[in-house]
């Protein structure tokens, strides 16, 4: 547990690291409403009977299908793309923050990311052949689950999840499965690139193979990052509940929404940085030889000189 | 037992008389002609899923035409391979809704074979039996056969055939069938089809109408009397249409239930093992008491309340609305897990099938009540106003589905789509679908400017399954909206009532509403009603611009015609005016009287009428500024017509609305934001 408070408390703490980390999500989002902006303020900006009415109102989210007939839809395709390429510039940053103690420096952020932007793309693409392995798990449980008549959330049938109730001890458990192998999956990734930035590994895929042979040798790191990707979850959830019931109808009650949608974006990055931080203190409780509590503080500033 | 008057006294309700006795026999004259009575004994055996039995079908013929060939439905064989009409149309169009859960294969088909079709004198005329494909050239589909009698029967003669059959009851599919020990028999017996006489449904000569059964369509049969015995095994639990008149045990572990009802078009029945039932009793003051039963699975038991309370309320408002309930029975079934979409939602003639709900919503659960309300509500518009399914679907849907929205409203109920999240975690995800929508906005959102089809066309014949969907049930709901906003309220509730009291227990068709529309109101509804039904066009009526300009008097600087002289060149003078124009757009193409009224910045208004025929308009105005600045222009601005895609566009400001805009941008980036973290998490 207390793996996990540190990991949370550098998510909180690495304040920076996330702004830059939302910076790139507004970055992305904007290019998707971009195109938007134009016919939502030609349909909406003179529309009295607009006014009032909850988004959530036919007339407006659900009546938008006219308005963007002739163009205009957010576009989605172009900038995922870009978030890759962000997201993988930007992850070498992110292991440098989570496993250095200095003060946090773009210059320094933006090199880091430059220096293991190719490596660590490497590194994924290796272990996207994991996530398959990881994928298999869960549905070749699936299979004999069905066979002895057991649910689970994925093949349970429409009827039981508009009726009946989905989530039962069986379908629950899977779904724990389920997330066992993501967070196994994404903690060795974690752990990839952390050994990666600490050893400054040319070699992928021996950094990948490491990385799980690590993650497999820890068990309870597996479930403890489950925890925090659950907990992750959570969160968002809990902050996304808040901005939903918000009231609307101003501009004012509007940009409170923004900003209300920003905690929990900021939230989600946070926890973002929380993993890979939790990612480091395993390779460095694993390296030492010391038990898997690790303090930042301690650790040695392996990054290379930028 | 306590009598309807000792019950009266207590409770304070007077009762309307019954037109049904406690046996389901009519009191007094006949409600129908009972052009085909049945009385039936059928046998079920759950282990084979196999039912055999036996039909007398006394039927008359209406016309003044001898008859000697008589159209059956064997609806069951649409379940007997691949090859039938229902199949290829399911398969083709990839309507799953109905399909069940799973899907279904060989092992779970189902079919119906009659073995014999004896006269009084024992003739046997099963061997004349012949197979009809009369809406498609599919050979292989045996839903319609035929049966040719040795002699014909007499113009207004009657007939009676002992029919025998078996059948095999496919597992749980578009609305019939079984699923564990739950079983729905719904157009399960061999079924004469309806002979039509002139001027029934604008027939010219007798024709028998007798369609296959098709993956879009429901049925249409004659009114009768159906005296029914089931025997099925002691522990089924066992409802149907009509009332209860006699259980008797047999020796072998199975039990007869018997069933009666005059004046119904159809008998449906459950045999379900494990079932609950709960029973309720609707009383109004001036209407017939109606028992009501729901047979609910144990464990979605606390739906049945709820769906009982939707029963009544459907009850309370028909009857003061359209017609009293005249049935003293009312059943309904909310299927198991697993059954509720392929066999739930569906009518039959006091007996129906809702949904249940293992955890339903508290107090309130909108998807149960919307769902009994709407199949009960079924009684009227098709059970006893029983329209052609087949051909004039909107008949008994449309006018279904604008009837549901009306006692949605008499109840005060609107649409919460956090009912459809499901149990366990409401608390968590309901806020994020929290809502509130009226039950005839929702089907508005499926407007376009211009259909591929008409309304009224045979179910089979929409392009898509979907857009038959769409048409017959929210599409014709919002034609039947423009006719009332047409007439207004209180003269289209005249019209609706007297369409029930004058075609209950026959066979309307759009024509015959059209005309009871135009006789009660005093206008000629049936242009509007034949643009709505018979026509393809939409409607978005819209305000494109709206823009203002302060000017000179007389004009901006230029040539100016003063005097109608030579025109002279003067510049700008004090802009002491205001000049404004307004751009009117039909981006549909059903043309509606268009009314737009102006509202000057001084507090005035202007009405102007744009043309039939014209597509647009553009309407100038030029008064003393700053007053005569027109700050609002708006298209129909007494109704927006329910048809209307997009009401939003019936109205311009000239002053800026922002906060629309603004709170849509920033939903929009919210959204965009977490999809990208979401992504982002996975890289």
């Amino acid at each position: 547990m207390r793996r996990l408070v540190d990991a949370l408390g550098v998510g909180v703490r690495e304040w920076r690291t996330v702004l830059v980390l939302l910076w790139a999500n507004w970055l992305v989002a904007g290019l998707m409403v971009a195109p938007s902006i134009p016919r939502l303020v030609a349909a909406f900006g003179h529309a009295p009977r607009a006014v009032g009415r909850p988004l959530l109102s036919f007339e407006q989210l659900f009546g938008l299908g006219p308005i963007f007939a002739r163009g205009g839809t957010p576009s989605v395709g172009a900038p995922l793309l870009l978030l890759v390429v962000l997201q993988t510039f930007l992850v070498g940053g992110v292991v440098w923050r989570a496993c250095a103690s200095g003060p946090f420096r773009l210059g320094a952020f933006m090199g880091q990311s430059g220096r293991l932007v190719g490596r660590n793309a490497r590194l994924y693409l290796w272990l996207l052949l994991l996530l398959l392995v990881a994928a298999l798990v869960p549905v070749l449980l699936a299979i004999p689950m069905r066979a002895l008549g057991l649910q689970t959330v994925f093949t349970s049938s429409t009827d039981r999840w508009g009726f009946g109730r989905p989530f039962t001890a069986a379908s629950v458990l899977h779904l724990c499965v389920v997330a066992l192998a993501v967070g196994l999956w994404r903690l060795s990734l974690e752990v990839g690139r952390v050994l990666l930035f600490r050893d400054d590994l040319q070699a992928t895929r021996r950094a990948a193979w490491r990385a799980v042979r690590l993650v497999l040798r820890a068990p309870g790191a597996v479930a403890l990052y489950t925890v925090l990707g659950a907990l992750a979850t959570l969160a968002v959830l809990l902050l996304a509940r808040v901005h939903a019931v918000l009231p609307e109808g101003s501009v004012g009650l509007a940009l409170l929404a923004l900003g209300v949608g920003q905690v929990v974006v900021w939230t989600r990055l946070a926890f973002q940085v929380a993993g890979t931080r939790f990612a480091a203190a395993l390779v460095e409780s694993a390296e030492a030889g010391l038990p898997p509590v690790m303090h930042r503080a301690e650790a040695p500033d392996a990054a290379p000189s930028v | 037992m306590l009598t309807p008057v000792l019950v009266s006294l207590l409770v304070g309700v007077t009762p309307a008389p019954a037109r049904f006795d406690a046996a389901g026999r009519s009191i007094g004259s006949p409600l129908s002609e009972r052009t085909a009575s049945y009385l039936i004994e059928a046998r079920y055996d759950p282990a084979k899923r196999q039912v055999s039995g036996t039909a007398r079908l006394t039927w008359t013929n209406r016309s003044a035409v001898p008859q000697s060939t008589l159209w059956f439905h064997a609806y069951w064989n649409a379940f007997k391979n691949a090859d039938s009409t229902f199949a290829r149309e399911a398969i083709r169009g990839g309507s799953g809704v109905r399909s069940g859960p799973g899907g279904n294969g060989p092992e779970d088909w189902g079919w119906t074979e009659l073995r014999s079709a004896r006269l009084p004198d024992g003739t046997d005329v099963r061997p004349t039996l012949r197979w009809e494909h009369p809406d498609d050239d599919n050979t292989a589909d045996r839903t319609v056969f035929t049966l040719t009698l040795p002699a014909p029967v007499p113009p207004h003669g009657t007939v009676t055939l002992d029919l025998a059959w078996e059948a095999r009851v496919p597992k749980v599919v578009a609305r019939t069938g079984v699923l564990g020990k739950y079983t729905l028999f719904g157009q399960w017996f061999p079924k004469i089809g309806v002979l039509e006489v002139p001027p029934q449904r604008g027939v010219r000569t007798p024709t028998w109408n007798c369609h296959q059964f098709h993956a879009q369509s429901e049925f249409y049969a004659d009114f009768g009397s159906y005296d029914v015995a089931l025997t099925v095994p002691r522990a089924r639990l066992v409802g149907a249409t009509g009332v209860r008149t006699g259980r008797s045990e047999n020796a072998d572990g199975t039990v007869t239930h018997r069933f009666h009802q005059d004046d119904v078009i159809d008998f449906a029945w459950t045999a379900w093992e494990g079932a609950v039932e709960v029973t309720d009793v609707f009383r109004s003051e001036g209407l017939p008491e109606v028992a009501l039963t729901a047979i609910v699975p144990p464990d979605a038991r606390k739906s049945a309340p709820q769906i009982l309370d939707a029963a009544k309320a459907t009850l309370e408002h028909a009857g003061r609305h359209w017609l009293p309930y005249p049935y003293s029975h009312l059943t309904l079934v909310g299927p198991p897990v697993g059954a509720n979409l392929a066999s739930g939602g569906m009518e039959y003639p006091t007996f129906v099938t809702a949904y249940a709900r293992t955890d339903p919503v508290t107090p309130v659960d909108t998807l149960l009540w919307e769902v009994t309300i709407h199949e009960v509500a079924h009684n009227w518009w098709q059970g006893m106003v029983a329209s052609n399914e087949f051909e004039e679907a909107w008949l008994d849907e449309g006018v279904d589905t604008w009837a549901t929205a009306e006692v949605f409203d008499a109840v005060g109920m609107r649409w919460d789509l956090a009912v459809f999240v499901p149990p366990g975690t409401r608390w968590l995800l309901g806020p994020f679908v929290r809502t509130s929508i009226a039950q005839r906005e929702i089907r508005r959102r499926w407007s376009v400017p211009r259909w591929w089809s008409t309304i009224d066309r045979p179910a089979w014949l929409f392009r898509t399954s979907s857009e038959e969907g769409q048409s017959v049930y929210g599409r014709a709901a919002g034609a039947l909206g423009m006719l009332e906003r047409e007439v207004g309220r209180e003269t289209f509730a005249r019209v609706m009532r007297t369409y029930a009291e004058r075609w209950a227990f026959h066979h309307p068709s759009t024509d015959d509403f059209l005309n009871v529309a135009s006789e009660v109101s005093g206008r000629d509804l049936r242009p509007l009603g034949n643009a709505l039904l018979r026509g393809t066009a939409g409607l978005d009526d819209a305000v494109s611009e709206l823009r203002c300009l302060d000017v000179p008097p007389g004009g901006g600087p230029g040539f100016h015609d003063v005097d109608g002289g030579t025109p002279v060149f003067r510049t700008a003078g004090p802009l002491t005016e205001a000049w404004c124009e307004v751009l009117v757009d039909r981006n549909g193409d059903l043309r509606v009287p268009l009314e737009v009224q102006l509202t000057f910045q001084d507090g005035t208004r202007l009405r102007h009428k744009v043309p039939d025929k014209e597509l647009w308009a553009r309407i100038r105005t030029q008064r003393p500024a700053p007053g005569g600045r027109v700050t609002l222009a708006e298209v129909h601005p007494d109704a927006t017509p329910p048809v209307d895609i997009d009401p939003v566009n019936d109205a311009r400001s000239r002053e800026s609305t922002p906060a629309p805009a603004v709170g849509l941008t920033g939903w929009f980036l919210y959204a965009a934001q977490l999809l990208a973290a979401a992504v982002g998490s996975l890289l």
